[in-house]
């Protein structure tokens, strides 16, 4: 159950049995076999037991419970139907999952994947290499999801099967960060998404069964008996619901919630002491609040306004009243667990209005009226930031006037420039744990093609690209600095905080994993006290 | 001979003329406001409104602190000597938001009241005095309109012209003018076959003459009680929306908004929620009031029963 | 009678018409849509553009409304454009909690406004009357959402006699199915009691300032008679069409309660939509609550009119 050696570049540790230890929040936790891909924060001695049905609520609703399908929403709910090929550890090590075992070539360009074999879905069919073709060139859709695992897709561009359960991937390009794309690839089955069913019942791999789902109230699932990893899951059920931050806080406080996602940032100071509930942050969300310019427009063209504006963001003062500390500042979107991590470099940007206004001086910038564009409702935190800037920015003659819009309409305007905004936008991101290159591609705000800031540049294209395809890890540590250090000259997109995924959960909830994509949960391992 | 008017009682010979000594009766408008204030009610009413109006038209005279401002290091405060009502979760002063959310609030009122109202009245007119297609069209555009659920068709409304204190007024009116609009058309009904407007199309008055000098003062008493109903309507309709998210946006106070965001802090500082509560209960109960000290003041039976 | 029923019924078709337009048309002409919420913000202009061509959101809107007129012709009410599920099991789902929750208000407030309207009316100018009638206008005048936040505080919160929200609707556990139901339907109901014990009071008054009233009393009828016998049934008549029209507008408008207490009914899965752009659940909503409001009116109305004969004439 091994990865082979034959890869240059990665390495691997050998597997430690047994669950992690206590882990104070923040850190990451062991690696190991299956049974621990987790940071577990329970102490180690008890013995799980199997049944009972858990309670799991959040305030995001899922819009669709296609597997395939990258919209908000989904981790602790669909993605719990389905498997992946392998799965990040909490030291960004891929572990075995539909895959047993595989062999990377070490010009990054040919993946040959050994699949496990007597895997069935939920319809009792097996799955084989066909099933996962049929996923990735699926992803390639852009109706599916929504273009960005297509990208991750479009790498791939011949795959062959040898044989039912062998899968071999060919790429034009060297693809060092390999593991970062499928470990977004739900395999699907054909069956189900082709069929008549397909929007009302999914059908995965996965620990659980899909039984119910009531969009905007709950999704249930069920205990899938003959999951592959025996003695796994050990809950009968999961029934996630979706409720506001108040309601939901007050049911886990009357015991009618076993687990709260992102519960109001009162509530889980307030209960951290509580012996009777546990309150952790997914130590490895990759999440983080961020501004973005309008690059395309004056002032915002000029790299030293981007920059006073870096310097009057009062970071620390949002962390501290907004976020009650549970969030940390950052000048890099980086994780701990990303190889780009800096800690020194998190702290350039201090809060320092004097060298704010020397830059806008300098700039020849003047008295500056702009707006900024938040989506309330998806990111109430960052259209709380924006009222702290825009306190800060007045005392260096900048009115920053806030446009707070609804999501739709967010979105539309940063993607299709419709209609056109020409000041700063606020939002939250993702996936700043995993390799640079996959926030470099997949986000929003930093991707090469149409980011939300509209930056183009040439510099920054040759660092992204190398980045992509680097895989001598002395190269890619210099590789790193060097990109680290043009987005703190460039602040084109300029992070804030992290965006702490919380989590309260009462104190009889063991085994909870932290994984490594979206800042989800998984049930696999969790059993009742 | 039938005695058809007075001036045949007045031009017969067989009866004494005299000229009765007739004091000048007051305008029905002022003589109705009087019964109001003179009600405990009305008066107190009166009194509320006239206090929220002063505070919103001098906010920026008596507010200790300019609402916007951030006083850092002094978050979620309790009720203190330096802020009365304490602070919110970025350090604003509670006491001078609610004072400056009567701008919106009643602003709102206003716009809703002078839009709506005037559309629905005139809708209304022209149904009830036109008839025919006009009415029949007018109606059955309100009826698809009141059968709409108000709050979905404001958030429909503002979802299309965007947040904001003026786009939150224009959607309620909408929402109005159906009702609005069927009661001025029942009232413009009573009165089109009243013998005056009869008498005045005799004498051959045009149909507009007719209904802007004759019916609508006619039919606009009985429509003031509505009017002032609905401005608390319209308050409370504000400050729904403003707790759903819409209407006037941050960082601008606004009663209904500072509730809102008053949800995520209950526990920590409750004052959030207990200041533009109270004001805002105020303004509805003062609102209330008026219009009840108003009907009974319209009401022409209680007038001539003399209660 | 039957030209009545006639003549109602065909006024009601150009409303309904007049209605899909309506709700077509509002939906439609908001900015920022279904496939901008379904891409999320990581997709990239192509995937928008293919997923927005694949909802059929590209095509000139007279052909969408076209489109969606003759599957509803067809009774048809299309799919949620965000999921896919079909509109008509999505508004099954959450209808039972509207219902549920209008119609326990509504007979809580009943019970609550009857007799307090009738005590206001018969103790006009009293201190009875003047206290009820300070609590209702207090009542009318704080803010359901308000009052709902402060309920779950006190009873949720302090008490922990009732749960703070989300609905129970177990056929087999009705003692926590009830619970989850107390708080928001008393929090509507109190409301509503207090604007219906209102135009109780106000109608009774006028009654029994009638003529026909006042020769009862001439005749010596005694008091409570007068009351019971006489004076209420003629004042509750329009009391039924306030209740006809409370129930129907209150189907799509217990929205701020719903919120409050995350109770799964219409009203949140219309505002979800329109958050959501989601065209056709909200179309199909809409209509659907706007339908049912002028059936219910036509209801109320015949009703009316079978019992007084001078409103068929009259029309």
């Amino acid at each position: 159950m091994r990865a082979n050696r034959a890869v240059r570049g990665t390495q691997q540790r050998p597997g430690r049995p047994g669950n992690g230890r206590r882990q104070p929040s923040g850190t990451s936790g062991a690696s190991g076999t299956l049974a621990s891909t987790s940071a577990t924060v329970q102490p180690a001695a008890a013995q799980p037991k199997t049944g009972g049905s858990l309670r799991f609520a959040q305030t995001a609703n899922p819009v669709s419970i296609d597997g395939n399908s990258i919209a908000g929403g989904g981790n602790e709910t669909a993605w719990l139907v389905f498997d992946r090929l392998t799965q990040y550890d909490q030291n960004r090590q891929p572990q075995p999952m539909l895959a047993e075992s595989w062999d990377i070539a070490s010009d990054f360009k040919q993946f040959k994947l050994n699949l496990r074999k007597g895997v069935q879905f939920h319809s009792g069919r097996e799955l084989t290499s066909d099933d996962v073709k049929y996923t990735v060139l699926r992803l390639r859709e852009s109706t599916v999801g929504s273009g960005i695992l297509a990208g991750f897709s479009n790498w791939f561009t011949a795959i062959d099967l040898p044989d039912k359960s062998t899968v071999v991937l060919r790429t034009d390009s060297p693809r060092p960060t390999f593991f970062d794309a499928i470990e977004l690839f739900n395999i699907v089955d054909k069956d189900n998404v082709e069929g008549p069913e397909a929007k009302s019942k999914i059908i995965g791999t996965g620990p659980f069964t899909f039984v119910e789902w009531q969009n905007g109230d709950h999704f249930t699932i069920a205990k899938n008996k003959n999951y592959w990893q025996s003695g796994r899951p050990y809950l009968d059920e999961i029934v996630s619901y979706v409720r506001n931050q108040q309601t939901m806080d007050l049911q886990l406080e009357s015991n009618g919630m076993d687990v709260v996602k992102i519960p109001g940032v009162d509530d889980f100071v307030r209960l951290k002491s509580d012996p009777d509930y546990q309150a952790t942050i997914h130590p490895a969300s990759g999440t983080f609040f961020e501004i973005g310019f309008n690059t395309a427009r004056p002032p915002f063209d000029d790299p030293r306004v981007r920059q006073a504006f870096n310097y009057a963001m009062d970071r620390k003062r949002f962390c501290d009243t907004i976020m009650r500390n549970t969030a940390v500042p950052l000048n890099l979107p980086w994780s701990a667990t990303s190889p780009a991590y800096d800690a020194a470099k998190n702290s350039v940007y201090t809060y320092d209005l004097d060298r704010a206004r020397a830059l806008l001086k300098e700039a020849g910038a003047g008295t500056i009226e702009t707006g900024i564009l938040v989506n309330g409702i998806g990111a109430p935190q960052v259209l709380q930031f924006a009222q702290i800037f825009q306190d800060s920015l007045a005392q260096i003659g900048v009115k920053l006037n806030l446009q707070n819009v609804e999501p739709a309409i967010w979105v539309d305007t940063l993607i299709n420039k419709k209609p056109d905004y020409t000041g700063l936008w606020g939002g939250s991101d993702q996936i700043a744990q995993l390799a640079p290159s996959t926030l470099f591609q997949l986000s929003p705000g930093w991707r090469l093609d149409n980011n939300h800031s509209a930056y183009k540049n040439e510099m920054w294209t040759t660092l992204v690209n190398s980045a992509l395809s680097e895989s001598d890890p002395t190269k890619q540590k210099d590789l790193y600095t060097r990109l680290n250090d043009f987005i703190l000259d460039q602040s084109f997109t300029v992070p804030i905080a992290t965006y702490p995924y919380t989590f309260l959960m009462r104190a009889n909830v063991m085994g909870v994993q932290y994984q490594l994509h979206n800042g989800g949960v998984s049930f696999t391992d969790t059993w009742l006290a | 001979m039938a005695v058809r008017s007075a001036t045949d009682v007045v031009a017969s010979p067989a009866l004494p003329v005299t000229t009765p000594q007739v004091r000048k009766s007051p305008h029905p408008f002022a003589a109705a406001f009087r019964r109001t204030w003179r009600n405990p009610l009305g008066l107190f009413g009166m009194i509320i409104l006239s206090l929220l109006v002063f505070a919103a038209l001098f906010a920026p005279f008596i507010s200790p602190y300019d609402p916007i401002v951030q006083h850092q290091g002094k978050e979620l405060q309790g009720p203190n000597a330096q802020f009365w009502f304490g602070t919110d979760e970025l350090g604003r002063d509670l006491l001078s938001r609610v004072i400056w959310g009567t701008r919106p609030s009643l602003s709102v009122a206003l716009m809703v009241v002078g839009i709506g109202g005037v559309l629905g009245i005139l809708a209304g007119l022209a149904a009830g005095y036109l008839g025919g297609w006009a009415d029949a069209l007018l109606m059955r555009i309100f009826d698809a309109l009141f059968a709409f659920p108000a709050i979905l068709l404001g958030f429909v409304v503002i979802a299309a012209l965007g947040p904001g204190t003026s786009q939150v007024a224009i959607a309620i009116a909408i929402a109005v003018v159906p009702s609005l609009g069927r009661v001025a058309r029942s009232l413009v009904l009573k009165e089109r076959y009243r013998d005056y407007v009869l008498a005045a199309r005799c004498v051959g008055a045009g149909s507009v003459r007719v209904m802007l000098k004759h019916v609508l003062p006619n039919a606009v008493s009985p429509m003031i009680v509505n009017l002032a109903l609905l401005m608390g309507f319209a308050v409370l309709a504000e400050a729904g929306l403003a707790f759903l998210g819409l209407g006037t946006q941050p960082p601008q106070p606004s009663w209904g908004a500072m509730l809102n965001s008053s949800r995520a802090y209950l526990r920590v500082d409750p004052w959030m929620a207990i200041g533009p509560g109270i004001v805002l209960a105020m303004l509805l109960l003062g609102l209330n009031y008026l219009a009840d000290a108003l009907r009974e003041a319209f009401d022409p039976r209680r007038v001539n029963a003399g209660l | 009678m039957g030209r009545f029923i006639i003549r109602r019924f065909l006024q009601a078709i150009p409303v309904l018409f007049f209605s899909t337009f309506l709700v077509f048309m509002v939906i439609h002409l908001i900015p920022g849509d279904a496939a901008a919420v379904l891409a999320g913000p990581n997709a990239t202009p192509e995937a928008l553009a293919a997923i927005r061509k694949d909802m059929g959101l590209d095509q000139p809107l007279l052909v969408q409304y076209v489109v969606w007129v003759t599957h509803l012709l067809q009774g048809d009410l299309g799919k949620s454009t965000l999921s896919g599920q079909p509109i008509v099991k999505l508004l099954q789902a959450r209808a039972p909690a509207t219902i549920e929750l209008t119609l326990a208000a509504m007979s809580i407030s009943m019970i609550i406004a009857l007799p307090l309207g009738i005590l206001s009316a018969t103790h006009v100018r009293g201190r009875l009357e003047w206290f009820i009638s300070t609590i209702q206008s207090l009542w009318l005048a704080i803010p359901n959402f308000w009052a709902g936040i402060l309920a779950i505080i006190l009873f949720s919160l302090i008490l922990r006699w009732l749960p703070p929200g989300g609905r129970v609707a177990d056929a087999n556990n009705m003692g926590d199915s009830i619970k989850s139901l107390i708080l928001p339907a008393t929090t509507l109901a109190l409301y509503l009691a207090a604007a219906l014990s209102r135009f109780i009071k106000f109608n009774l008054l006028e009654v029994l300032f009638d003529d026909y009233v006042r020769t009862a009393r001439a005749k010596g009828v005694n008091d409570t008679t007068v009351v019971y016998r006489h004076a209420l049934r003629n004042a509750l008549l329009p009391v039924i069409t306030i209740l006809g029209v409370q129930f129907a507008s209150l189907l799509g408008g217990t929205v701020i309660i719903e919120s409050v207490f995350s109770w799964p009914g219409v009203g949140g899965l219309m505002i979800d939509g329109i958050s959501n752009r989601d065209y056709a659940v909200v179309q199909g909503g809409l209509l659907l609550l706007v339908m049912l409001f002028i059936v219910i009116n036509l209801l109320v109305d015949l009703t009316y009119a079978v019992i007084d004969p001078r409103i068929r004439l009259s029309d």
